[in-house]
């Protein structure tokens, strides 16, 4: 069948004519003449990749969360809100233009918001689902006025349009000052929901939800979504590389940020969240240094290896009984085998041990970035940094886990392995953790790079107008280097990790001693979220306070009570005019009339 | 002779109503008024012959673009315009009646004359609207007049019905001496009884026109022209000729009631438009006297603020849903003579659609009157209280028309009004539309006394009779609020179908 652009009627799948060989488009309520549709879906390989993920990763986390959820008296709403997620989350990867992918995105943003509060009767679930909301409305504005921005420069929001039409805007410095400006507001969007630095606060905060939501939407699919806008923008960006620099700055800052918090959390969800942001840093470090290719491979393998890590930790505070303070758990390896092995798996991979999936996509990246000029190399510093602190909160949350002496009550907690139905997905997350990296192999295996190959139609505009055709290739030796360096750093940083727990918590102590200020700074990851309190929270509650009680109850309030009060005494008195005689109607009348004469000379 | 006969055929539908008026008279006579529901369905039957008739001429002006054809010497006009209200004045005097046949308190009243001066009301109404002779309107607005008068004392016995009746003959009087004397100067100044001659006439022979009368000296025309337009005043209720339609309203046994603030008054707006847009809009009208147009609009713009904002601040008070009616009736007016005030044949179409609205939500809500009247046997708004429980969808589509007189998104009113603001806008008349605006929020506060009573209160303990056949009507009226709030296409093209038959231009500048 054949889509009809005229006619708009066809609700059909369909190769169309911008459409790659192996694309397909779905179009419902088309618009005549233009290709601005109101709702209209793409296939392509980009959202190919992103669909398999939601769906795949999804899929496990439902498998996983019939066995967390039994017995929640939500379980019926749970599942409602998490395939609303699901849809809202496919609306976004497949939409062929910028307003479904708005929808999408401000549809997992409700899910979301839904999903963290889900236990809202705690109350700080509820506070923490609206911070998450609140924090992403900030974005999501910079969203809005970026699209408009687009709008006023293509005078359409379809991404095939788009990345046709901005070859014709680079010499064009006014179009490029307003596409920069447009980036970057977007790119602002990106930060809110995928937390980035300075809107990373509410990542944390959303580990309030349950857990396999945190797996789900707070570190497999949602917070990607930003990734996912610039990939696909892709081509508007490389046009403009000072925004390219400064998505790499937040990427890597972010990274540090959330890494060095991760070392002293002592919530096993916590060290995932903000583990989640660090990676979430490292895929936009990617992107700032144009490997877009690199930032969905990384995408798809923190998808594996941290949906496996937050099953896993899910299934320790299940088995737990609700716990999640890691110092009071230690030794659970002889409890829950199966979570251990597996979480050891995804351990593996957030680290970076040689050959696992996190491996090869994060050496992917650094290589990346290391070779992306002069601020390349500074930021590749960072990353490395980063990268060393992974390794040694990941196994230092690994040795308070699962080694160790048991710091619970014997007495009062029970540690059990969970039912199959959990840990069935966390076996298979752990293969894809272990096996990802067979998706993109670095060049000097002389394999082909899967993930990249498969993106090159989609990221090729991006690269040609960013390189300007040739790109310079690393050298073969400069890479093993680079393996080997990421290998090392990774091995003796999870080696330090492990053993400086493994006795229990005291390696915390002493640092809190040694270093109180420095240590609580960590902690309370950088003081960002209390600086913000202080600084915008609080004077904005005070002015919303002023508005609410002076403004609305005193002026608005007063005038509308006030034009009440006038209307109904004129009523009364109006009222009063019909008294029913005769004689007064007819003299109104009559000077009704005469009155009129009047008016008629005087106007 | 024969070219008189087959005009005749123009006129079909104001002859087979008047034929079927004398039926229903004399039909009432033989049957000694026995079976009054007979006489009933005969006047609809009838009805229903003038409204196929009226499609019939709609469609054939509507093919040849409105264009007017005169008949009777050029003393009636028909034209798209007058068909338009004559199809709305069928339909009320169809639904008025079968407010009569629901009402069951009218059957202590002898009613088969009750049909009969309804439908002859509606004759008066049919010769009002398709005529641009003076002498014509004159008639017909008579012949409405007196039927009305009848009909609001047709409750003899009740003390409030017979003053309603002698205080709508007493203004009724004093209007009709008003707007007579003003079109005798008229008529001595121009020379004519014809509006169309009155306007385009060039003064150089005989008749004079106005544009002449205007240049020698304004004064003498100007005080024919307001003394009439305070003729129309009173017909349509503008403040400060309004002050009888509350005491006549709430007088008036309610199907009368009905008829009056819709039909009635639709009518009186039908003329008034005719006759401003006649006199001073009509393609090639003298410069001197669209400059004078300007100022009637101003006035009628004065004249819109004024009623509105009293017929709005008069109904808050009122604890009679029916006086409440009434009021906002008159608040309604205001906001018709909006679109007159614009002084443009848009703003003419968006009075004209308004009025279509306003035939809907006020059928539906007087109905609703009705129906609650019946039940508690009160006209007051507190008798509701709790109701809405007891008759769902009778008070749920209340709440429908209610939401359409506020003026608010989707119903039909709400497009009138949004037609209406726009228009006003347009012609420069912002600080209308702002009153107008804040008019409507006044409003809400009234008409929602009523949803609140309904739905808000605890559900009563009485039980409200069932009237189903009556409640499947007002549901239809309903149904169409909502379905012409958003399909509104058919009604504004009626209106500018209707609109463009006057043959008024753009003023030019």
């Amino acid at each position: 069948m054949k889509h009809d652009r005229r006619t708009g009627t066809t609700h059909i799948w369909d190769a169309g004519p911008n459409l790659q060989p192996d694309e397909c488009q779905f179009v419902a309520m088309d618009r005549e003449e233009d290709s601005g549709y109101l709702l209209s879906m793409v296939f392509d390989r980009l959202s190919s990749v992103m669909a398999l993920v939601i769906t795949g990763v999804g899929f496990l986390i439902h498998v996983y969360s019939t066995g967390y959820m039994k017995g929640d008296p939500g379980y019926a709403k749970y599942f409602a809100y998490l395939n609303l997620f699901v849809f809202a989350m496919l609306m976004l990867v497949l939409s062929s233009n910028l307003l479904g992918l708005f929808v999408g995105w401000e549809g997992v943003g409700l899910c979301s918001y839904l999903l963290i509060g889900f236990w809202y009767t705690k109350g700080w679930p509820a506070e923490a689902g609206q911070k998450a909301f609140v924090v992403n409305r900030i974005g999501d504005a910079c969203f809005l006025i970026g699209s408009f921005l687009l709008v006023s420069l293509f005078d359409s929001l379809d991404f095939a349009t788009m990345v046709t039409g901005v070859e014709g805007l680079l010499n064009d410095p006014a179009a490029t000052a307003k596409l920069t400006a447009a980036c970057l507001l977007l790119f602002g969007g990106a930060c809110g929901k995928s937390a980035q630095f300075p809107l990373l606060t509410w990542l944390p905060d959303a580990m309030a939800g349950p857990t396999p939501v945190s797996a789900l939407i707070h570190a497999a699919t949602m917070v990607t979504a930003g990734v996912y806008l610039i990939v696909r923008l892709n081509p508007l960006y490389a046009a403009v590389p000072t925004v390219l620099v400064v998505i790499g700055g937040v990427g890597a800052l972010t990274a540090l940020i959330g890494a060095s918090t991760a070392l002293l959390q002592r919530d096993i969800k916590k060290v995932l969240a903000y583990s989640t942001v660090s990676q979430l840093g490292y895929m936009f470090l990617a992107l700032g240094s144009g490997a877009f290719a690199s930032a969905i491979f990384h995408l798809v393998t923190h998808a594996f290896f941290k949906g496996l890590l937050f099953l896993g930790s899910g299934s320790v505070i299940h088995g737990m009984h609700d716990e999640q303070d890691m110092y009071k758990m230690g030794g659970l390896k002889r409890h829950m085998p199966r979570t251990y092995l597996t979480f050891l798996a995804g351990a593996a991979a957030l680290s970076g041990l040689p050959l696992t999936s996190g491996f090869f996509s994060k050496d992917e990246i650094l290589a990346h970035t290391l070779n992306s000029g002069l601020i390349g190399v500074a930021l590749w510093l960072v990353g490395i940094v980063a990268a060393a602190l992974t390794a040694f909160y990941t196994w230092r949350m690994v040795a308070l886990t699962f080694h160790g002496r048991e710091r619970f009550d014997p007495e009062a907690v029970h540690p059990h392995e969970s039912p199959t139905s959990m840990t069935t997905p966390l076996m298979v997350l752990a293969v894809l953790s272990l096996g990802g990296g067979l998706l993109g192999l670095p060049v000097v295996f002389h394999l082909p790079h899967g993930i990249a190959s498969w993106l090159e139609p989609v990221t090729a505009p991006g690269l040609a107008i960013l390189h300007h055709g040739g790109e310079q290739h690393m050298s073969h030796a400069l890479e093993w280097v680079l393996l080997a360096l990421g290998s090392g750093i990774a091995l003796y940083f999870a080696h330090k990790g492990f053993h400086a727990y493994v006795g229990g918590t005291e390696h915390d102590e002493r640092l809190y001693r040694a270093r109180p200020g420095a240590a609580s700074f960590l902690r309370d990851a950088w003081r960002i979220d209390s600086t913000y309190g202080r600084r915008i929270v609080q004077p904005l509650k005070l002015f919303s306070f002023l508005i609410a009680t002076l403004v609305d109850q005193f002026v608005i309030d007063g005038a509308v009570n006030g034009v009440a009060v006038v209307a109904r005494k004129t009523g009364g008195r109006l009222r009063a005019l019909t008294d029913g005689s005769v004689k007064n109607y007819a003299l109104w009348m009559g000077a009704g009339t005469a009155v009129l004469l009047v008016a008629w000379r005087v106007f | 002779m024969d070219r008189y006969l087959a005009d005749l055929g123009l006129i079909a539908p104001e002859l087979v109503l008047t034929l079927l008026s004398l039926v229903v008279l004399v039909w009432d006579l033989v049957t000694k008024g026995r079976d009054s529901r007979q006489v009933a369905y005969l006047s609809l039957a009838g009805l229903g012959v003038v409204a196929y008739l009226l499609l019939g001429q709609w469609g054939d002006l509507a093919a040849t673009g409105g264009k007017a054809e005169t008949v009777a010497f050029g003393m009636v006009t028909i034209d798209a315009f007058g068909t338009f209200f004559k199809l709305f004045t069928v339909g009320s005097l169809a639904v008025v009646i079968l407010f009569v046949l629901a009402d069951r308190r009218e059957r202590k009243h002898g009613i088969g004359e009750y049909y009969f001066l309804l439908l002859g009301a509606g004759i008066g109404v049919f010769f009002m609207v398709s005529t641009n002779n003076l002498l014509l309107l004159m008639l017909g607005l008579e012949l409405l007049s007196l039927a009305s008068y009848s009909l609001a004392g047709f409750h003899k016995s009740e003390r409030r019905s017979a003053e309603a009746s002698m205080k709508y003959v007493i203004f009724g009087g004093l209007s009709a001496g008003i707007m007579l004397y003003g079109i005798s100067l008229l008529y001595g100044l121009t020379g004519t009884i014809d509006l169309n001659e009155m306007g385009i006439a060039d003064g150089s022979g005989w008749p004079v026109g106005l544009a002449a009368q205007f240049a020698q000296d304004p004064v003498p025309v100007a005080v024919a022209i307001v003394l009439i337009l305070a003729g129309f005043a009173y017909k349509v209720s503008v403040v400060p000729f309004h002050f009888w339609t509350p005491d006549v309203y709430e007088g008036a046994p309610t199907p009368v009631t009905t008829f009056l603030a819709v039909a009635s008054k639709a009518a009186g707006f039908a003329v008034l438009l005719r006759f401003v847009g006649a006199l001073f809009l009509v393609e090639g009208v003298d410069s001197t006297v669209a400059a004078y147009g300007e100022r009637i609009g101003l006035l009628i713009a004065i004249l819109a603020a004024v009623t509105m904002t009293l017929g709005n601040l008069s109904a808050l008070r009122q604890t009679s849903m029916k006086r409440m009616l009434a009021y906002s009736s008159i608040a309604h007016a205001g906001y018709v003579l909006m679109g007159l005030a614009a002084m443009t044949p848009a703003g003419f179409s968006a009075a004209m659609f308004y009025l279509a609205a306003y035939y809907f939500m006020n059928l539906g809500a007087f109905g609703f009157l009705l129906y609650f009247e019946g039940v508690n046997k009160s006209e007051d708004i507190d008798a509701l209280k709790g109701m809405g429980w007891k008759a769902p969808v009778v008070s749920i589509v209340m709440v429908a028309f209610l939401v359409s007189l506020t003026g608010l998104p989707p119903t039909v009113g709400f497009y009138g009004k949004l037609l209406l603001f726009y228009e006003g806008v347009d012609a420069g008349l912002g600080w209308l539309v702002l009153i107008a605006a804040l008019n409507s929020v006044v409003s809400l506060f009234y008409y929602f006394r009523i949803a609140k009573a309904l739905f808000l209160s605890e559900p009563a303990e009485r039980e409200a009779e069932p009237q189903p056949f009556f409640t499947g009507f007002l549901a239809l009226l309903g149904v169409g609020t909502i379905l012409f709030g958003i399909y509104t296409e058919p009604l504004q093209n009626w209106s500018e179908t209707g609109t463009d038959s006057l043959g008024i231009a753009e003023a030019s500048e």
